[in-house]
């Protein structure tokens, strides 16, 4: 069964995210920080009436924090219930990947590992699928 | 079929709560027809529906309940607590099915267990079970369903909660864009038709705000319809008779807050059962009423609801409970004798401690009294204890109205901007305030506020957040917070902006995990707000973690041997600034100059309908009023008039001699001023009267004969003024402590009492003992001897 994903980039990286879980792909207004919180947490933003928790994914791959600034882009996915919006670089496309093209025999790198949860190809390339859930779960970042 | 099989599950889950209370009001009036036939509806409908949707167990358990309640309404069969038991399991089965008919899982099969228990009770000789369930099984449901239904009241809609939120969220948009548009029309200076229209959509906006808000509250009666159920399950168990009262259901409450109090009230409960109510045998020693009461109570006052939970049992032993604590090493034996009352009961709520005897499956396993606390902190409420020991014991629960509202103090540091509770926060503090020294102890802070010490930190610092050590803006501002859990502490922030109602969302999970806040909000600005958790803070400071009653009030009691004495610093009326010993000052009144006259040589001012002195107050104005000081030394009250009240301080200083002791105690420091301390007892020692209550005053009886003029137009009003009362009636002379005539003194000279004035200044021969009648002060000082001689 294919299903549609949206082809975003993190760090440089082009990477896939389910677009089932997708709310919305917003501009970030006023970022307000968030002091003594987890590092990849940018801060906090408004979204109509509703506060989303920002979170720096570059962080998240490479540990250092990027400057995320009003204006830049935010994917914003519900999980558990909470609205996070997840900072890329630029967002590119809609595809439709089926699990036949999923490459189990791939491996991602140590840093992507934590937060991607398969490889497919798609077109000419190959794309890392991301699973937003795994970049915000407490018990996983505190080992980090 | 889906949408069938939920309206089914949500209709029976909430008619199952209303049943039980039916049933149990039914064991208790056999005779009442409306509560079985209630029941009995119930039941049916719950058979037809089953019977529609093809859910054979449901059906199965329904029908022969049915045929248990159809016989008792024809009366072959009377109410008995059994009975009720066993009707109670099986609608606790329908309950129990139901719940898995939504999950889809699977529950254990012995209903023909409980359904043959509950048959049991049928009289013999009516019809084979089987036989019954044939004939219900083919019933013509469909018919009995729909006339059923017409009798429903209220038209209500059911709406999933999912849906409401977003309504819920729109509207708030709403009121955020509106916001917006208002900046914007204030900006463009919008002609008056366009400010009308936006005002007519401003109201329906707010108003909409309001109903929405309202969607979200609850009739507090769901919460209580499921308690008769619990009381009597535990009054059963423990062979106790409970009568329980309620009062107040229609108090509305949020929705969440109904969930959130669930526990608590059933702990609460049990715990009153069982530890509160006496066995019959003890009440009757006790002289009381064999059934037990207890009393639930809802009222909403202001922004809060309290819930009131009265039971007449035996209340709470002190003493056992101090050696209760003391066992379960709370509290050592010393630290208890210096607890308050207050603080030893609020000793029930620390984990591990229990006041029952021996452990029963409900309660007494010293989990429960904390459990209610920490639930109810957890929604922003408290709870109060009133114990009369071997009357009861009386529990007030105080809730905010709503859980997704508080009221919110929004402050700034760095520059960032916080909310904080406003119910954590004590009092609100200037960092230039000279009752104000803060202590660095080598990283850690005391700060001193009063002569009281408290943890401190600035909220910059504690956040890791620039600008706490910058000394631009040395006006900084101190909260003084009392979390929920922990000690009172100081937090330093550089301002704070704004008194607000917050609306709070909790946070993500990865934010709360910091354990420094306690939820987000975002106020009509739209930007995003973190709010503070009180708690949280103390614990990142290093407050202690001490359970927070015992420590508080150890806290207290040695703050109060410590306690050093205050004065108030004042403008006397004559410009100078004085200082006055701040116990014997009640408080400050604002009395109008038309209340106050110059009679009888001072000044006074008539208050609450009673005539007081004033002292310092030489020039009266036309109008406007005057700023008093009330003193009070424990008996007589007077007035000290001042022109303005600066600051209270502890006279922790030396206090200097000064030369007129008389008028000034002595001379202290403050604000880097010397001031004089007045001298407190130059007001009250001003007038004798002061020493006697009108119940003591001695009688004076005068005795003459005639007209007596001058006894009665001078010797009287002296003798009053100087607080004696004076009698010229022959009965009271027996009674009266002196007795005086002015006359040669020939009679009566062997009565002590007899005082004699003469008519002359210089003494005449014959009388021993007698006074010019003109010398005040010898007459006076005669009395006074006499009346020590007497005494």
């Amino acid at each position: 069964m294919a299903e549609l994903y949206l082809i975003a980039y993190i760090d440089g990286c082009r990477v896939a995210i389910n677009s089932g879980r997708i709310e919305s792909i917003v501009q970030i207004p006023e970022i307000i920080f968030v002091p003594r919180a987890d590092p990849s947490i940018a801060g906090l933003f408004a979204l109509r009436s509703r506060v989303l928790t920002l979170i720096d994914s570059q962080y998240s791959v490479t540990g250092n924090r990027q400057q995320l600034a009003k204006g830049c882009l935010a994917v914003v996915v519900e999980i558990s219930g909470h609205h996070y919006g997840f900072a890329v670089d630029k967002v590119e496309d809609v595809v439709s990947i089926s699990d036949e093209v999923v490459q189990k025999s791939i491996n991602p790198s140590a840093k992507w590992r934590p937060i991607i949860s398969d490889i497919a190809q798609v077109g000419e390339h190959l794309v890392m699928i991301l699973d937003p859930a795994k970049m915000v779960q407490c018990d996983q970042l505190m080992a980090a | 079929m889906d949408d069938l099989l939920d309206d089914f599950i949500a209709e029976t889950r909430e008619t199952l709560e209303a049943l039980s209370g039916q049933l149990v009001q039914w064991e208790k009036n056999p005779q009442d027809r409306t509560l079985i036939d209630g029941v009995f509806r119930f039941v049916h409908t719950v058979k037809g529906s089953c019977g529609f949707l093809d859910l054979p167990r449901l059906l199965r358990l329904s029908h022969a309940a049915e045929d248990v309640l159809s016989s008792a309404r024809e009366g072959q069969i009377i109410a008995s607590t059994q009975l009720v038991t066993k009707i109670l399991a099986v609608v606790d089965r329908i309950a129990a099915l139901t719940d898995a008919l939504e999950t889809g899982s699977t529950l254990f099969d012995n209903d023909g267990d409980l359904i043959e228990e509950m048959l049991a009770f049928l009289p013999k000789d009516d019809g084979g079970i089987s036989q019954n369930s044939e004939a219900g099984g083919v019933f013509d449901f469909e018919n009995e369903h729909s006339s059923d239904n017409i009798k429903s009241k209220a038209r209500t809609v059911r709406v999933s909660l999912n849906l409401l939120d977003r309504l819920m969220n729109g509207v708030s948009d709403m009121v955020l864009a509106r916001n917006e548009v208002s900046r914007q029309l204030r900006k463009s200076q919008a002609e008056a038709d366009v400010d009308l229209a936006f005002g007519r959509l401003s109201a329906s906006v707010a108003e909409m705000r309001d109903t929405v808000g309202l969607m979200r509250m609850q009739n507090i009666d769901r919460l209580f319809s499921s308690l008769p159920r619990l009381l009597r399950d535990i009054s059963l168990e423990l062979g106790k008779e409970v009568d329980l009262r309620i009062d107040g259901s229609e108090v509305e409450v949020d929705r969440e807050m109904v969930e959130a109090l669930r526990d608590p009230l059933t702990h609460i409960l049990r715990n009153a059962v069982d530890h509160g109510i006496e066995t019959v045998v003890e009440r009757l020693a006790a002289g009381k009423h064999p059934v037990g009461q207890i009393h639930i109570v809802a009222r909403q006052s202001g922004n809060q609801i309290l819930i009131e939970i009265m039971d007449n049992g035996r209340g709470i032993d002190l003493e056992q409970l101090g050696s209760r604590a003391v066992t379960s090493k709370i509290v050592t034996a010393a630290e208890w004798q210096t607890l308050t009352e207050k603080a030893q009961l609020n000793t029930i709520f620390v984990p591990g401690l229990s006041t029952a005897k021996q452990v029963t499956a409900i309660s007494g396993r010293g989990v429960g009294m904390d459990i209610v606390k920490s639930n109810l902190q957890a929604i922003g409420g408290t709870v109060d204890l009133e114990n009369s020991v071997g009357q009861g014991l009386k529990m007030t629960l105080r809730l905010p109205l709503t859980l997704s509202i508080i009221a919110g103090l929004s402050i700034k540091a760095g520059d960032q901007f916080f909310g904080v509770s406003r119910n954590s926060v004590v009092e609100i503090l200037s960092s230039t305030n000279k009752n104000v020294k803060i202590d660095d102890l080598g990283g850690v802070s005391v700060a001193h506020i009063r002569g009281k010490r408290y943890p401190y930190a600035k909220l910059e610092e504690l956040l890791g957040i620039e600008g706490g050590e910058n000394p631009v803006s040395a006006n900084r501002t101190l909260i003084v917070i009392r979390p929920a859990i922990g000690r009172v502490y100081v937090l330093d922030v550089e301002s704070v902006i704004d008194n607000e109602e917050l609306v709070v969302k909790p946070g993500a999970p990865i934010i709360m995990a910091t354990g420094l806040y306690a939820g987000t909000t975002l106020p009509d600005n739209g930007r995003p707000m973190l709010l503070l958790d009180a708690s949280g803070l103390g614990e990142a400071i290093g407050v202690e973690q001490e359970p927070d009653n015992v420590a508080t009030s150890a806290d207290e009691t040695a703050q109060q041997v410590a306690k050093r004495p205050s004065a108030l610093l004042y403008i006397a009326t004559d410009g100078v600034k004085r200082a006055i010993r701040l116990n014997v000052v009640d408080r400050i009144e604002d009395v109008d100059v038309a209340d106050i006259t110059y009679v009888g040589g001072k000044m006074r001012a008539r208050v609450d309908g009673k005539l007081y002195d004033i002292c310092e107050l030489a020039i009266l104005p036309d109008d406007g009023q005057i700023k008093l000081l009330r003193l009070n030394d424990g008996q007589t009250t007077k007035f000290l008039a001042v022109e303005d009240v600066l600051d209270i301080f502890t006279l922790d200083g030396e206090i200097y001699p000064s030369a007129q002791p008389e008028i000034f105690e002595g001379v202290v420091m403050t604000q880097d001023q010397s001031v004089e301390l007045i001298n407190i007892f130059q007001y009250f020692e001003l007038q004798a009267d002061v020493g006697f209550s009108p119940k003591n005053r001695p009688l004076c009886f005068i005795g003459c004969d005639g007209d007596a003029e001058w006894e009665r137009r001078i010797l009287a009003p002296l003798l009053t003024a100087s607080g004696y009362v004076v009698s010229f009636d022959d009965a009271d002379r027996n009674d009266a402590a002196i007795v005086l005539c002015r006359d040669d003194g020939s009679e009566d000279r062997d009565d002590s009492r007899i005082l004699h004035l003469r008519e002359n200044l210089v003494p005449s021969t014959v009388a021993t003992s007698s006074i010019y009648r003109y010398d005040r002060t010898g007459l006076l000082s005669a009395i006074q001897s006499k009346l020590a001689g007497a005494a």
